[in-house]
């Protein structure tokens, strides 16, 4: 699904992209200099303290988003940038389901989640070889990592050895 | 001065002829070919891969890898260039204007052969120039006071993220915003704990594999999962015999080497421009200077090896300032410092006194290196071929593998598998409104250092803030940094960016 049509109601998306992007920038600027100057001390100039930085950094990252809200944006970048749900999808997910697994549930369990999770983000190989590409992965990683590198990961779930 | 350089070269030999360093040295440009010879998978994905190997390396080893790595990658990328039309990295865009016609008009053995000469030889001067500069820089450099490390490291981000990218407004944001993830963890000076929201798994700070590979490897593969359909091999037959240049092509293409290798050279010691800057710019020029211009595009020979030249002197020189200063000009320099640092080994000019046979080793790993990717990449030339016939279905998951299982085997926390999640989601995203993501690596690994920098300048200074602009080096930086700075707000504001960005994606 493009981008455009989730924001271009408002009018010219050209425009609004980037609106948006400022509005974000400016939202992490404030974000962080009111997390720093409420959180750390700030010191003195004589003596920087560990807020010092980060407000700076804060302030200047604000006013920029302010320019980057009025910024004309290059035509070129709308036509070749589409957000892909599929894709973005499926590898999140994959991700996130090898962070689940990984302590508990082992190397093989956790890869095998991974590469077929993740290989739904195209549609051009069959379920029948997601599986097999799965399995063969999972090997593989259990040899490079485990065998070749030396490391000492759980293979497999707790529970079951 | 000669018999200092001599003994130099003797004991970078001595510790890069180990069996161990030779090993990792092979393995990493062998590596960086094959990563980069596959289309999608550019220098920071590999090098992004394959760091968390290096992690349980001793760290010579670890950078000589590296750096084979990324100069392979460098020698790949034209491969698919020339037999594809598609670029494997984005440096080697510019060796598909002629050398896939040539490959096309079956002589696609010569584009191959001379591409890779074109590349030693680029390779070579670039070495030759960081052997020479790097020691004076350094010697230069140990007078700097801290005002001038943070003007330096000012300019070098500037510049960075303002000249090559679309908009340098989105680039400095970026780098901001690295920076700020490069502040996250315990504070050097009281032990303040910012921006860690609880975790104590990130009072070290955020992992910098976690965040290069979320940033450069998950979004990149987001971004290219669907579009790499319906390539084309159009290799012909490659043979031996197939790949000796005329003796005119030979002829005409050793002043575009040296021409070349010259642009490369200028170019990739500068921050934020490199390679591919530098191969568009050798491409013009030889455009220029040839006699009959009409030819390029049509796959003259010359608009080949003096684009490769030049990518490769460039990648060699980028280590003169990363090694010298510790201010890395590409976000694959700070990846390498970052190894470093990893390795509790302080960058900076201190470097090369303290760990002479870390440098000189690392440097003469590179002659190692550019000498064996000139052997192994000709006879090769038939497995790569082979390999650019793997579907990138097949590919992607692979990397994903490597990805997570690799971030995990470094710290075993599974929160750094879900940083990877979280950095990889903002990085596409980011990536969808126009922001470079290379500034914020580089705002990652040197942020740390310039708040470093700067609070002990406000110590020393007593609270002064003209400390920053009290000698020469920091006055220089720091308006140079404005100026650019100024221009590249001027430039976004009429539609600098359009051009530059529309004149790049045309290549493609």
């Amino acid at each position: 699904m493009p981008l455009e049509s989730i924001v271009i109601e408002v009018g010219d998306m050209v425009v609004q992209r980037n609106v948006l992007a400022g509005i974000a920038v400016i939202a992490i600027g404030i974000a962080v200099v009111t997390y720093s100057t409420g959180q750390f001390s700030m010191g003195s100039v004589r003596r920087p303290g560990p807020a010092m930085f980060p407000t700076i950094l804060g302030a200047v990252l604000t006013v920029i988003g302010a320019f980057i809200a009025l910024e004309k944006s290059s035509a070129h970048y709308q036509d070749k940038m589409t957000f892909d749900f599929r894709p973005f999808i499926a590898i999140m997910l994959g991700i996130g389901s090898f962070a689940l697994l990984i302590r508990n549930g082992g190397v093989a369990v956790a890869i095998f989640a991974l590469v077929f999770i993740s290989s739904f983000a195209q549609s051009r190989t069959s379920v029948a070889q997601r599986f097999v590409l799965s399995i063969a992965l999972s090997a593989f990683g259990i040899v490079i990592f485990n065998g070749l590198l030396g490391l000492r990961l759980r293979v497999i779930p707790t529970g079951i050895w | 001065m000669l018999s200092e350089l001599i003994n130099n070269i003797a004991l970078g030999l001595d510790t890069a002829l180990t069996p161990a360093n030779l090993f990792y040295c092979f393995a990493g440009v062998f590596l960086g070919t094959l990563l980069g010879v596959i289309p999608g998978i550019g220098v920071l994905v590999s090098i992004s891969l394959l760091f968390p190997i290096t992690f349980h390396l001793e760290p010579t080893a670890a950078l000589v890898m590296l750096a084979g790595i990324f100069y392979g990658t460098t020698y790949g990328g034209s491969t698919a260039a020339i037999l594809l039309n598609v670029p494997g990295t984005p440096s080697a865009a510019v060796a598909c204007l002629d050398g896939y016609p040539m490959a096309r008009s079956g002589r696609g053995g010569v584009a191959l052969l001379m591409t890779t000469v074109a590349s030693f030889v680029g390779g070579s001067i670039g070495i030759i120039l960081l052997m020479l500069f790097s020691p004076l820089i350094a010697t230069y450099a140990l007078e700097f006071g801290a005002p001038d490390y943070f003007a330096l490291m000012v300019l070098g981000l500037v510049a960075a993220s303002s000249i090559s990218q679309g908009s340098a407004l989105k680039g400095i944001a970026m780098v901001i915003i690295g920076i700020l993830c490069g502040l996250v963890g315990a504070d050097v000076y009281t032990g303040a704990m910012r921006f860690t929201f609880g975790y104590t798994e990130l009072f070290d700070g955020i992992s910098i594999v976690a965040f290069a590979m979320g940033i450069f490897g998950v979004s990149e593969i987001i971004a290219t999962v669907n579009q790499s359909q319906g390539r084309q091999l159009d290799s012909g037959k490659i043979t031996f015999r197939s790949m000796v240049p005329s003796r005119n092509e030979a002829r005409r293409s050793v002043l575009p080497m040296l021409r070349g290798s010259g642009v490369g050279a200028f170019f990739g010691a500068l921050p934020g421009t490199g390679g591919l800057i530098a191969a568009f710019m050798s491409y013009a020029i030889e455009k220029r200077v040839s006699k009959n211009p009409e030819r390029f595009g049509h796959g003259a020979i010359e608009g080949i090896t003096a684009p490769e030249s030049s990518n490769n002197a460039a990648d060699q020189t980028a280590f003169i300032p990363t090694l010298s200063l510790g201010i890395p000009g590409t976000p694959t320099m700070a990846i390498l410092l970052g190894v470093l640092i990893v390795h509790g080994i302080q960058p900076g000019p201190m470097l090369l006194s303290d760990e002479p046979a870390l440098f000189w080793g690392l440097v003469m790993s590179f002659w190692i290196g550019n000498l064996l990717l000139l052997i192994l990449n000709i006879p090769l030339i038939g497995l790569w071929i082979r390999l650019l016939k793997i579907p990138y279905d097949f590919l992607f998951p692979a990397v994903l593998m490597f990805v997570c299982l690799g971030v995990y085997s470094t710290s075993l926390s599974s929160l750094d598998v879900w940083l990877v999640l979280l950095f990889g989601s903002v990085g596409y995203i980011t990536r969808l409104f126009g922001f470079p993501a290379a500034p914020l690596i580089l705002g990652f690994v040197l942020g740390p250092m310039m708040e470093e920098h700067f609070r002990r300048a406000l110590l020393i200074s007593s609270g002064d803030f003209s400390a920053f602009v009290s000698s020469p080096i920091s006055v220089v930086c720091i308006s140079l940094s404005a100026i650019i700075f100024v221009y590249g707000i001027w430039g976004s504001f009429r539609r600098r960016g359009q051009d530059m960005a529309s004149s790049q994606m045309t290549i493609k």
